[in-house]
């Protein structure tokens, strides 16, 4: 695959593009937290890829590159139209539908969600890629375009936070950051 | 990062939480020495363990969800305007392990030009489509685990997921899994069948991966339907009779086609992933499942 054609968007490129697509909605649901948004994020994603194609083979794996664009594209969003934290969208949380009938994991998942939902976007984003992805921290280093030792101090500084707010309650979490309307 | 754990620092215990440190043995050795010297540090250790699986869990069924068109047309519409119709409900799934290992389709292999399945899959869909566990052979290793496949150390797995749809509108209920091992090839084998005829479809991995679209052959009474799709080949077969298979055979690739990757999960944190107990095709043993991290083999896959 590295010697895919680079003049011409092949069938084989779209082939493993294709497949990386269910990890990127994956997280950017996660992230964003509302379905339509989240798929128009990786819509726009999937076509400056396929845009600039040229420039994935030099730049790691084409799942990191792929979510190197996703990444950017959500932290925009973000900046442009949401608080640094909020409440997830209606529906998103319905997880009667989305979990297991186990029920004390039912609990866990939502507690979970609403923790997440409370970290700084910057935080989240990196504790979501290190929980669902998998990712190594230099790659989440290479995704967000800072030092891996910013990508190791907010994560640590994300799950303490989240652990906290799972072992002491949501309710003595500090309150959100109000985000600065011009 | 550090071996002794006299120095083992906070970033040390993030990536054994993460899972990180699984191909370094001495590594990681070292820091469940230090956690059994500092039960404070093992409980924080573990306390991220379960926040990585809940999160997981939170969002495990997300690999599964139907990719809408549009996003699938964003890929394949500068080229052909191609036209993905919507699949239909998915009645299944299975997880194919595969191997990135020097020198396997995944590591450099070009995509080939052969737009024909293997001769070796052919001839199995025609002569299995009628066997038994009695009369086939094959399935002497049937049910057995995907962990089972390879044993080779310093060999990588990663896992495929495939959507089975539901033929059930057709006429055809899903009733059977196989998993069909020779000597050379595993053979996912699923049944489906009707009122007067029995679907099989038959799906492994193949060394030249290739795209090619469904063709049709008949050996008897048998008609077989095969197809590549990236490293996967595909073939169904059924009597040949009025029932429009051809048809079903395209509605089987379109779901099959949204094929993906799944990650491995950390043997610290492990769990069955999305679709495992689907069919009953168990995961890989966690120790054999793991990705080395980091790994040539990997990273040649990653580069999908």
């Amino acid at each position: 695959l590295q010697n895919i054609p680079q003049n011409k968007t092949s069938e084989e490129f779209k082939w493993a593009i294709i497949r990386q697509i269910p990890h990127m909605r994956r997280y950017a649901v996660s992230l964003i937290r509302d379905q339509e948004t989240a798929d128009d994020m990786v819509q726009d994603s999937l076509e400056r890829a396929l845009k600039k194609q040229h420039l994935w083979h030099k730049q790691g794996s084409l799942r990191g590159w792929l979510f190197r664009i996703l990444y950017h594209r959500c932290m925009d969003h973000y900046r442009k139209h949401l608080p640094d934290t909020f409440p997830a969208a209606t529906g998103i949380d319905n997880v009667t539908v989305m979990q297991p009938a186990n029920q004390e994991m039912r609990i866990e998942c939502i507690r979970i969600g609403e923790a997440l939902d409370r970290l700084p976007v910057e935080q989240r984003a990196l504790v979501l890629m290190a929980a669902l992805e998998g990712l190594s921290y230099d790659e989440m280093a290479r995704i967000t375009g800072v030092p891996i030792g910013t990508v190791r101090s907010r994560l640590a500084r994300g799950r303490e936070t989240l652990r906290n707010m799972l072992e002491r309650g949501l309710e003595e979490r500090q309150p959100d950051r109000l985000r600065i309307v011009k | 990062m550090t071996s002794d754990w006299h120095e083992i620092r906070e970033i040390d215990l993030m990536a054994y939480a993460d899972g990180l440190l699984n191909d370094d043995t001495k590594h990681k050795a070292a820091i469940e020495a230090y956690l059994a010297a500092n039960p404070a540090e093992a409980r924080r250790v573990k306390a991220i363990i379960e926040d990585n699986r809940a999160i997981r869990q939170r969002y495990r069924d997300a690999l599964q969800a139907t990719v809408p068109d549009r996003l699938l047309q964003t890929v394949y519409a500068p080229a052909n305007n191609r036209m993905l119709p919507a699949i239909q409900k998915i009645a299944a799934s299975l997880i194919l392990a595969a191997v990135a290992a020097s020198g396997g389709w995944l590591a450099g292999q070009q995509f080939g030009n052969e737009n024909n399945i293997s001769a070796g899959l052919l001839r199995d869909a025609a002569g299995y489509h009628s066997a038994t566990d009695e009369t086939a052979p094959l399935n002497a290793a049937a049910n057995r685990s995907a962990g089972n496949i390879l044993h080779s150390s310093g060999r990588s797995r990663v896992r495929i997921e495939i959507p089975i749809p539901d033929l059930s509108p057709h006429g055809f209920e899903l009733i059977s899994r196989e998993r069909m091992i020779d000597p050379e090839h595993e053979t996912l084998r699923i049944i489906y069948e009707s009122a007067d005829n029995t679907l099989n479809l038959f799906l492994r991995l193949h060394g030249k991966a290739a795209i090619s679209p469904v063709t049709r052959e008949q050996t008897g009474d048998v008609v077989v339907y095969h197809w590549s799709d990236g490293p996967l080949a595909y073939a169904i077969t059924a009597q040949n009779k009025d029932q429009d298979i051809a048809r079903l055979a395209e509605i089987v690739r379109e779901a099959a086609a949204q094929a993906y990757f799944t990650n491995p999960v950390p043997e610290n944190q492990g769990e069955a992933v999305a679709g495992d107990s689907l069919l009953g095709i168990q995961q890989p043993e966690a120790t054999e499942s793991m990705p080395a991290k980091p790994s040539n083999t990997v990273k040649s896959f990653d580069q999908l």
